[in-house]
This record gives structure tokens, C-alpha cells and sequence, in this order.
């Protein structure tokens, strides 16, 4: 039950931007959030331009899960960075329509979707 | 594999994801959909923490008591703890229009309980906790 992968890629974008990637496979629950934050921490300590969760693989979510996701999109507005998640399975986008979605917080259906927005935002960025 | 399913947990964090094996098996035998046997985990997890968490005032070994019963069209699930008396209901669902950082910390677990739950009933019997969740099988 309490098994959780996580796979990290880093890269940098056209303008400079660090995007930070943060794949998730199993279940994040009680017994597991503590592994994800300890990696989460110095990522968003390095403040990352993009901050996404491709939860592809991501099959079971709990409070404690959702509110270290609050606590992650929380921490990167305070450097202006973005927080992203992707590729919901369908019992995960239910969670996340209840929790309300959040202005600060961008969900996208798909890789297509969020690099197209990805795309424009490097078009827009003035640092 | 019998229409239900009664687990007994002591009041001890480790006990939950052996609680949640046990009821995966279960749940998978009678083919429950994906939603319901979603909150059928979410329930044993978040109840149960809640309960350990804050439901007694003692330091003796309690006995939480989770039971899933199969009906025709319903998945019942009910907890039975004899922690300090807890209302559920009573607390008040989390403003989810809030900007993140004006959330409050807490409530968010029975906040999904209750709106993944067809039913979801609070009594007090015998000295006892009992929580309700009902689901419809689709």
C-alpha cells in the first residue's frame, strides 16, 4: 500500500528559467509524505522558475499529500515561481476538484497542454 | 470472500496501511469501482489518523473498529472508536475559495470524506463513536 517512486529531472529553458520536475508513482499518504518532502525542500529552497508535478503514475492521495502540494505552491509564490501539476489520473483530478482550484495553482490534462503554456510563459518572462 | 469485511485496529499509525492491504483484497474481490474503493481507503486513512491523533486522552492501547459491508448498489462503511467524542459534522468544511495561503491547516481529510460519500452520519452509542459513510455502487 505505502509505496511511493520519485523521479526528479531538471532542466533549464531558453530563458534561463530552471523548470524542476518531480514525477510521482504509488501512493502519497500518511507513511510516504515524509519521503517526498524531504526531497521537496531543496528543490523549492533552490527557487525554480517552474515548479511541476507530473502525477502520472500517482494512484492514491491523501490530506497530508494535499496539503504538502498547498505548502509547495505556497512556498514558490514567495519567490514568484510557478506550481503546476499534470496528467491527473481520474480519482486524483476528483480530489483536486474538491479542494477548489486554486488561481495560484495550475492543472493541465496533459504534457501538450502544460508545454504549450510552459511555452508562453517563456515568451512573456521579463526577468 | 463474505458481502463484509471488519478489521480491528489498534491505535497505532503503523496499523493503517495493513488495514488499507487487508481491505484492497477485499475490495478488489468484489470488484468495487475505482471511486468508491478510493474512499474506502481515504476513510480507513484519514479516520483512523484522526483518531489516533486526537481521539484519546490516555495512553492505553485502543481498538478502532472499521466495517465494509457490500450491498446490492451500496458500499457501507463504518468506524467505531471509544476515543473522546467526536462530531464529524460538526466541524466546519474548509473555505476552498481561499488563496493557498490562507488556508487553514486542517479539516481538509473529512472535507473530501464528506464529499466523496453519498451519506456521511455521526452517533454517539454506548460511550462510542460511530461514523457512516455511505457510497452508491455505479
Amino acid at each position: 500500500m505505502n509505496a511511493l517512486t520519485i523521479n526528479i529531472r531538471q532542466k533549464t529553458n531558453p530563458t534561463g528559467q530552471t523548470e524542476t520536475t518531480i514525477a510521482l508513482d504509488g501512493n502519497l499518504d500518511n507513511a510516504t509524505v515524509a519521503s517526498l518532502e524531504i526531497r521537496l525542500m531543496p528543490l523549492i529552497a533552490a527557487k525554480p522558475a517552474q515548479l511541476i508535478f507530473d502525477l502520472t503514475g500517482l494512484k492514491y492521495v491523501t490530506s497530508s499529500g494535499i496539503r504538502l502540494f498547498f505548502m509547495a505552491v505556497k512556498k514558490q509564490k514567495l519567490h514568484l515561481g510557478q506550481t503546476s501539476f499534470v496528467n491527473l489520473q481520474p480519482q486524483i483530478q476528483e480530489v483536486f476538484n474538491i479542494m477548489g482550484s486554486l488561481p495560484d495553482m495550475s492543472v493541465f490534462r496533459d504534457q501538450a497542454e502544460l508545454d504549450s503554456y510552459l511555452l508562453a510563459r517563456q515568451r512573456t518572462y521579463e526577468p | 470472500m463474505d458481502d463484509r469485511l471488519t478489521l480491528r485496529l489498534r491505535n497505532h499509525f503503523d496499523e493503517i496501511p495493513a488495514a488499507n492491504d487487508t481491505a484492497n483484497e477485499w475490495l478488489e474481490y468484489h470488484a468495487i469501482p475505482p471511486s468508491a474503493a478510493y474512499l474506502a481507503n481515504l476513510a480507513i486513512e484519514e479516520l483512523s489518523t484522526n483518531c489516533i491523533k486526537y481521539g484519546y486522552s490516555d495512553q492505553e492501547v485502543h481498538l478502532i473498529t472499521v466495517e465494509l459491508e457490500k450491498l446490492p448498489h451500496e458500499l457501507i462503511l463504518t468506524f467505531i472508536d471509544d476515543g473522546n467524542a467526536f462530531d464529524p459534522l460538526q466541524q466546519l468544511a474548509p473555505d476552498t475559495t481561499l488563496p493557498v495561503e490562507d488556508r487553514p491547516i486542517g479539516g481538509l481529510g473529512l472535507h473530501l470524506l464528506r464529499q466523496m460519500s453519498d451519506d456521511f452520519a455521526y452517533a454517539r452509542i454506548n460511550e462510542k463513536n460511530q461514523v457512516t459513510l455511505r457510497k452508491k455502487l455505479t
